[in-house]
């Protein structure tokens, strides 16, 4: 029996309105070390979500059990639990929050996920860790590839009828060089930052196998190389590290159920208050950030978030103002503050809460030599290997694969254990120049968390390469 | 166009029980599968079949009140075969799919995955460190508890907030995990359980952080934890002390420690060590060690998680894993051992701490102040990470209920640091006492599925502790 068709038969006396968001998703791990086929192993789930909204108070039960006598009890029992949950409801939800959204989304692809074979993707891993391995000094390579295919059903009885088909990849390759007790690692981005919607043709084989050595060699690089400086000067950050900073210290605090207090007890709450929006200067006037779920190929792209909400691009911060939150509309009623459509879950168990999808800074002006002509005492960092930042997203620490020394407007050596720490605000303030275009990479990572219960979700970024004034910046501990 | 609602029979609440009761047969339900699976297994094929369920009423609260909440039911079941070509090349590939309790369609989604293993394993090229199953042990442990019904819920946990700003979430019902192999094994674990790990805040947002969890609801023990979150609540109304970065005497209660030792949980993997991506590295060298009043065991005897492991065997009852602060053991699975020629210590193929205990040590709850003199009260660590993973160091923020300490007594709130510093420092030479009494805190992770298991540890007093932002 097709949703549509589930859904008119379902019985659901008293209740204002009954939702079935349905989930299959299939997803692919293949991984090699050191050249050998180290795991090859699929998951396919398929299940419902059934909301039903009664009393204002919006409940669910998720059920892998699509028989129509299934679905009949889990909306039965979201029933159940929303006349007894209603006296405690933190809003008064309407049908509002559950717009009738109808249409259809595909995720680009030319080539399908399954068009290449288990051997054809092992051959290639096992290649990919001899090509990583460029001298006796690499200890360990590894290569993964993660492919997910993913279809959502959605309808409800107030006329939402959408369905959306996901083609997800993500890929890593790592070399780890050891040299006595010095241990150096390098990555194509910091791991599985390579994470894009599409088919195999992402899977650009002669595009990896053509960095696979830099990898390596960066990996013996790193062993010899000077440790970073510590001290408080310029810091230019490459667009995969930009992707952690966005994610943390920009998309984290502007989530509106963290304003409003739905995560104090896992994740955080935030420095950002409702009062901010339209006032606080966030950072420096050179700096545009926007959601944006409608860039092909970015991994967080979608027509609808999982309550119906069309998906738009939408400014968050405008030239250095905070303008907008990330929420979804039952955060918006709450909150009384414009939102985005981003009310996401991590699968059909699990309900949709606030999150980021594609977070992107937008390009400034520079060029990347005009941009290292400016740092006159600095650092370059890229590839993100290490993050922490507090509860209310103010400060941080992040750590970085590979560094190189800038004096005078020139790269001078590499150096090991690159870090920088800072408070969000001044952070942002600091920045001092973007890269246009020609200097912006696209990132994206299958696990950000958050929610109770826990969630890990996709999320997109895409950044130029920045420079940021007056950074503390430190090294790895002797 | 809008819906139209049918009129069909309502199903009364109580036949909605009866499909909780249903999960309450899992355990043959599973058996049958994993019979039909194996049933199936030809010449030179081995498999192993692992369960991971859970049946849960999850209910989400802001501000004493009702965010979000729901059920859900999810039974995962992971297939592993491994094909043997006869001359000792192993080949082996794995599908993860959920049931959904409908026999006959979970027993044909079964056969249908095996014949997408047999297609993927024969493409795959030989995986020399793959493990054929040996084991045909069984055990069996089921841990029926009383817990809320559904409905019950909002009243229980929300009736005497009174005025409280209660945040976080209330978890309760039935976990699974099964095991079964082509070889025999046999493995049933099944426990109720309950937790509410949650918030207390009270004014500037400053916050109490609890857990309160076991197997059987006890309204009056909840509202005693409740009352004593609004006493810790009091003590925070002082004004917030700001503190300089530098290092300071520091007291981690129970519940950082806890969050300190997770950082631990992944390093003693032998694996990980060979391929230079722990930190133990450094003491399997002999060049740092821990304080020798540190012991560190991996400890199911509690009977929190359960004890086989995917391949079907049963892992130690207790495993030493620091001594006295000298490495007494890694964590060395059999595929471990295939790899670097070692011998297995039965440690599952994850090579993780799954039953972490840290020994108490003879502080006193009474003269943990005391002993502390002045310095930094620490009740919890948030978003901890490595900083230098190789060295051993760590980063993190303090969080909730943490305080300013002079001359032994309990002088301000403080505003939440940046810390930066190394296991060998915190667990080594910086450790001066741990406190008598340990506390077990119930894994509250929830992604994917509710976890199972706890941590036991006792607080942690140090001579010093970097304090960085």
């Amino acid at each position: 029996m097709n949703l549509k068709d589930l859904l008119d038969v379902v019985s659901a006396p008293g209740a204002d309105w009954v939702g079935l968001r349905e989930v299959w998703e299939h997803a692919t791990t293949r991984y090699c070390r050191d050249g050998k086929s180290s795991k090859n192993s699929s998951e396919e789930s398929t299940g419902l979500m059934v909301e039903v909204l009664k009393n204002g108070c919006i409940t669910y039960t998720a059920t892998a059990d699509r028989s129509k006598s299934g679905v009949q009890q889990a909306v039965d029992q979201a029933i159940d639990l929303a006349e007894r949950s209603s006296k405690y409801r933190i809003h008064e939800f309407t049908v509002s929050e559950r717009p009738a959204s109808e249409g259809k989304y595909r995720s680009p692809r030319n080539v399908a996920l399954g068009s290449h074979s288990p051997k054809d993707i092992n051959d290639f891993l096992v290649n990919a860790c001899g090509k990583l391995k460029v001298s006796e000094k690499i200890h360990r390579t590894t290569g993964l590839i993660y492919l997910v295919e993913s279809k959502q059903n959605y309808v409800s009885t107030n006329g939402a009828n959408f369905e959306q088909d996901f083609s997800l990849l993500s890929y890593g390759f790592k070399a780890t060089a050891v040299d006595g007790t010095s241990v150096q690692s390098r990555s194509d981005g910091g791991f599985l930052a390579n994470s894009l919607q599409g088919g195999m043709e992402i899977f650009n084989q002669d595009k990896i196998e053509n960095m696979l050595s830099t990898i390596g060699e960066q990996a013996v690089e790193l062993l010899s190389a000077e440790e970073c400086p510590t001290g408080t000067m310029d810091l230019v950050v490459m667009p995969d590290q930009m992707m952690l900073q966005i994610h943390e210290s920009i998309g984290h605090p502007l989530e509106i159920d963290r304003i409003l207090g739905d995560e104090r007890n896992y994740a955080g709450s935030s420095f950002v208050q409702r009062k901010d929006f339209g006032s606080l200067t966030y950072g420096s006037p050179i700096m545009n950030v926007s959601f944006d779920p409608t860039v092909e190929n970015e991994y967080a792209s979608y027509s609808f978030d999982d309550n119906g909400t069309p998906a738009t691009k939408e400014y968050l911060i405008k030239e250095g103002k905070l303008l907008r939150g990330l929420g979804g509309l039952e955060s918006q009623t709450r909150s009384g503050l414009k939102g985005v459509a981003n009310a996401r879950a991590s699968l059909w168990n699990r309900p949709p809460i606030d999150r980021m999808a594609n977070i992107n800074l937008e390009p400034g002006d520079s060029n990347y030599d005009e941009i290292i002509s400016a740092v006159e005492n600095g650092v370059l960092m890229e590839s993100n290997n290490s993050w922490s930042i507090d509860d209310y997203r103010r400060k941080f620490q992040f750590g970085c694969e590979y560094g190189k020394r800038i004096k005078n407007g020139k790269i001078t050596n590499t150096i090991c254990n690159p870090n920088y720490r800072g408070i969000t605000i001044p952070f942002w303030t600091n920045l001092k120049m973007l890269g246009n275009a020609s200097t912006r990479k696209t990132y994206g990572t299958p696990y950000c968390g958050k929610g109770e219960p826990n969630q890990a979700i996709r999320v997109g970024h895409a950044s130029p390469v920045c420079l940021f004034t007056n950074i503390e910046i430190f090294g790895g501990s002797k | 166009m809008p819906h139209q609602f049918v009129s069909l029979p309502i199903l009364r609440s109580s036949e909605v029980r009866n499909k909780i009761m249903r999960v309450q047969f899992q355990q043959n339900y599973f058996y049958e599968l994993a019979e039909k699976l194996c049933d199936s297994v030809g010449d030179g094929e081995h498999l192993t079949v692992n369960l991971r369920g859970e049946d849960t009423h999850y209910c989400r609260l802001n501000n004493a009140r009702i965010r979000q909440t729901g059920t859900v039911e999810d039974f995962d079941l992971d297939v592993r075969l491994i094909s043997d070509n006869g001359n000792g090349e192993l080949r082996q590939a794995s599908k993860t799919i959920n049931l959904c309790l409908e026999k006959n369609t979970d027993k044909e989604n079964c056969l249908r995955i095996l014949r997408d293993l047999r297609t993927d394993v024969n493409q795959l090229p030989t995986d020399p460190y793959a493990i054929i199953p040996t084991s045909n042990s069984k055990s069996e442990s089921v841990t029926e508890g009383n817990l809320l019904n559904s409905g019950d819920v909002p009243d229980a946990i929300l009736s005497d907030t009174n005025g409280l700003d209660l945040t976080g979430i209330y978890s309760s019902g039935r976990l699974f995990r099964g095991n079964a192999t082509s070889t025999g094994a046999r493995h049933w674990f099944a426990t109720d359980s309950f937790l509410i790990d949650y918030s207390l805040y009270g004014p500037e947002e400053r916050a109490y952080k609890g857990f309160h969890g076991g197997q059987s609801w006890e309204q009056a023990k909840f509202e005693a934890e409740l009352e004593r979150g609004r006493e810790q609540l009091s003590a925070l109304a002082k004004p917030i002390r700001k503190v300089v970065p530098g290092e300071y005497r520091t007291f981690l209660a129970p519940a950082a420690a806890m969050g300190f030792s997770g950082m631990l949980h992944y390093i003693f993997s032998e694996s990980s060590i060979q391929q230079g991506d722990s930190p133990l590295r450094l003491m399997r060298q002999g060049k740092k060690k821990f304080s020798p009043l540190f012991n560190f065991t991996d400890d199911y005897s509690n009977g929190t998680t359960s004890r086989f492991s995917p391949e079907g065997d049963l892992f130690p009852e207790k495993m030493a894993l620091v001594e006295n602060g000298e490495l007494k053991s890694t964590l060395i699975s059999k595929r471990t051992a295939k790899e670097y020629d070692l011998g297995s210590n039965g440690a599952g193929p994850s090579e993780a701490v799954q039953a972490p205990v840290i020994s108490p040590g003879a502080l006193k709850a009474a003269e943990v102040l005391k002993e502390l003199g002045t310095g930094l009260y620490v009740s919890n660590l948030h978003y901890l990470n490595w900083s230098d993973r190789m060295q051993g160091r760590v980063t993190g923020m303090t969080r909730y209920a943490c305080f300013w300490v002079e001359n032994g007594s309990l002088s301000a709130p403080i505003e939440n640091l940046r810390w930066d510093d190394t296991i060998y420092r915190v667990l080594g030479s910086e450790l001066e006492a741990l406190t008598t009494k340990t506390s077990m805190f119930p894994d509250p992770s929830s992604y994917g599925k509710r976890s199972i298991g706890a941590v036991s540890t006792p607080g942690i007093l140090l001579k010093s502790m970097a304090f960085t932002l």
